[in-house]
């Protein structure tokens, strides 16, 4: 067998081989103040080509993601994730935006008693629903201060709402924000999260393989917002 | 991929050193990648220390990879996917299309991966009807235009825009694109109704936790999360030496990967899988499938020198500073994988013999090595496949007594200066009747690309003697 010939390989080359001792990583800078991590996200993610809206409570941020539904299409089609914060976002922000149309994506697609050949059928027209919508509203689970990243989960949620449509709408509020990556997954793992996938997303989808011209918007959204609920002055 | 017989490198470098529309755009996109590199660099706090810790991850998951990635099989089963083991290209291809085969796949959409590239996957799959799309734009250019790719960053890096949209209205039918944009919407629209119509998402990976299971895909476009999220197989093909020990190593690896290959602090997109989809997620793959590929790579693991090739990240920041590269581009080297990093490991995947050419597709000036994000010595690995390939041959006597009065003359500063003067004279003579140089057939080959250097009037050691005697204190 393969795997018998690849691992006798291994062992046969690495005899006598000694294993030089894991790094220390660098240690966790103190977690600064949450406004000095609003700013470096804010700064990090406009360098890429996010737009971050920095909103004080829930009305602003509902009236943030209104104004960004009005001015993407007449009626835009919108897809939203259903955790709380998007939930409650995206259904005020849609009723709030003449001739737009809400679907929150939820576990419908994987109601108990349907047969596999069902559930294929369903989770293909769930599909059909957020790859023909003109925004999907996520919520993500981190942000990282000094790359300017969202992390996104897939627990309960259809992952093609932040792929799909051409525009991306993330709300998240303060307590969200760390400082780099290493804390993001640091608290990730300290979840226990099972997610099949975890994403980071670092602005909006882009090339650059046509004479190094930056192109934005290929396969993924073509434009990404961060609506940011700012903490409450301590 | 059919490897190519050592001599064509010769003509392919040949042929691209004198190309200089392939000049400007090697230059156009290295150069680019270079300066941004360097301003990520200058700004990323500890960047050195950082370029230390990154290499010590490496070295320690390389030295561990017989438990690693035992390791990293039983945690991905446990997570629900499904590992397999290949010893060669033939094996990984066999992997992947009774995988294929078996749930009656007939479109296989793929995310940019290397390891396709050098197992010749597209053809595999062609060869029993089984379509495969690239979907990475520059990727899918160039399976349009039938090349292999020539950068492993940027593939299409040797075609303009002029070129694709060319390309686009002869295989596509599209109008004649004007812009970059209206390519890449043309791109987007076409391979939307791949990605939903395909039955197997074939990727790569770029980095793997042992801790977790956890497959790392980076990358800019979405094609990748596309062909890893939307159909009902995700294939992930992974060479031995992608696998690190802990969750906590991922984020050192993704600090650098990203800012040596294209200046950003981080890509666009970033997945990391753990496998199929749970049963309360809306999407996301049912199966879920890793094929670990050796084909050849113990083969650098059990050479203590050549081992550190193993840390590569395949972020092409050596492509980019090499001035090999930047004349001759990607297709000269005849392999997945070119440029410094390619002519050190082709050699051990492909066995010496067959690309014997390539070690010297350098002038170990050391460009690489300074860009390395783990600080491969490049030139030295180069000049040790030489010192083998010379090894092998039999010198002639004529290179022998060369070598050999060389020593003579180097080991004593007499007779060096009365050489070098004897030198002096000689070049002074040729100088004045170039045709003198024609006589020599060693020095007329030589001559054929290069200017004979001019002897400076007064050696630099008498010079040197004179200003010391001039300034005593040296300075």
């Amino acid at each position: 067998m393969a795997r018998e010939t690849v691992l006798d390989a291994l062992r046969a080359a690495l005899a006598g081989a000694v294993v030089p001792p894991l790094p220390r990583l660098a240690p966790a800078s103190a977690a600064p103040d949450r406004r000095v991590l609003a700013a470096g996200f804010a700064r990090e993610a406009g360098t890429v080509g996010t737009i971050v809206h920095e909103v004080e409570g829930l009305g602003a941020a509902i009236s943030a993601v209104a104004a960004v539904l009005a001015a993407t299409a007449t009626s835009p089609r919108v897809v939203a994730w259903p955790t709380p914060l998007a939930r409650t976002v995206a259904t005020a922000a849609v009723a709030a935006t003449p001739g737009a149309s809400l679907r929150i994506v939820d576990d419908a697609a994987t109601a108990p008693g349907d047969v596999a050949d069902d559930l294929a059928a369903v989770r293909a027209a769930t599909t059909d629903v957020v790859a023909a919508a003109d925004v999907g509203i996520t919520e993500a689970e981190y942000l990282v201060a000094d790359s300017g990243t969202l992390v996104l989960r897939a627990a309960g949620r259809a992952r093609g709402v932040s792929l799909l449509p051409p525009v991306h709408v993330a709300v998240v509020a303060c307590d969200r924000l760390v400082a780099d990556l290493g804390a993001a997954l640091a608290h990730l793992r300290a979840t226990g999260a099972r997610d099949s996938c975890v994403t980071l997303v670092t602005g909006p989808s882009r090339t650059a393989d046509i004479e190094k011209k930056l192109v934005v918007g290929v396969h993924g959204p073509c434009t990404l917002h961060v609506v940011l609920l700012a903490c409450p002055e301590a | 991929m059919a490897a190519p017989a050592a001599d064509d490198f010769r003509a392919r470098a040949a042929a691209a050193a004198g190309d200089a529309a392939l000049h400007r755009k090697l230059d156009l996109a290295s150069l680019r990648f270079l300066d941004k590199r360097a301003q990520v660099f200058a700004a990323l706090p500890d960047a050195e220390a950082r370029r230390d810790r990154a290499r010590a991850v490496k070295a320690h998951a390389i030295a561990s990879l017989a438990t690693l990635l035992p390791q990293l099989e039983q945690r991905f089963t446990a997570n629900g996917g499904v590992v397999h083991w290949a010893g060669d290209a033939a094996e990984a291809c066999a992997i992947v299309l009774d995988i294929a085969t078996r749930a009656g796949v007939r479109l296989v959409v793929k995310g940019k991966s290397m390891v396709s590239e050098e197992i010749g996957l597209n053809a595999a799959l062609a060869a029993a009807d089984v379509e495969a799309v690239e979907t990475d734009l520059g990727e899918y250019i160039v399976q349009l235009a039938g090349e292999p790719p020539s950068h492993i960053i940027t593939p299409a890096i040797h075609l303009s825009q002029d070129d694709v949209a060319d390309l686009f209205m002869r295989r596509l039918g599209e109008p004649r694109h004007a812009t970059a944009e209206a390519l890449t919407a043309a791109a987007r629209r076409i391979l939307r109704t791949k990605f939903r119509a395909a039955g197997m998402g074939v990727t790569g990976v770029n980095f793997a936790s042992a801790e977790s299971g956890a497959l790392v895909v980076v990358e800019n476009e979405g094609n990748g999360r596309m062909a890893l999220t939307l159909p009902r197989i995700h294939v992930a093909l992974m060479g031995i030496e992608k696998v690190v020990a802990r969750d906590e190593d991922l984020a050192p690896m993704l600090e650098l990967l990203p800012r040596s290959a294209t200046g950003q602090s981080l890509t666009s997109y970033v997945s990391l899988v753990t496998g199929p989809r749970r049963p309360d997620e809306m999407d996301g793959p049912d199966e879920v499938h890793l094929v670990v590929l050796d084909n050849g790579r113990t083969r650098l693991l059990a050479d203590p020198i050549m081992r550190e090739a193993l840390y590569c990240l395949r972020c092409g920041a050596c492509l980019n500073a090499c001035p090999v590269y930047r004349r001759i581009g990607g297709h000269a080297y005849g392999y997945a994988y070119s440029g410094p990093i390619g002519a050190v490991i082709a050699p051990a995947l492909l066995g010496v013999e067959r690309v014997a050419d390539l070690p010297y597709a350098s002038t170990l000036c050391g460009a690489c090595r300074d860009v390395c994000p783990v600080r491969i010595d490049i030139p030295h690995l180069l000049l040790e496949w030489r010192a083998r390939i010379a090894a092998a041959v039999p010198r002639s006597w004529g290179e022998r007594l060369l070598v050999r009065a060389w020593r003579t003359i180097a080991a004593s500063p007499p007779r060096y200066r009365v050489a070098t003067g004897a030198m002096r004279a000689a070049s002074a003579v040729v100088a004045h009747v170039p045709a003198l140089a024609a006589l020599l057939p060693p020095l007329a080959a030589w001559r054929r690309g290069r200017e004979l250097p001019t002897f400076a009037a007064r050696p630099f050691h008498r010079r040197w003697r004179e200003r010391r005697v001039a300034s005593p204190d040296g300075a």
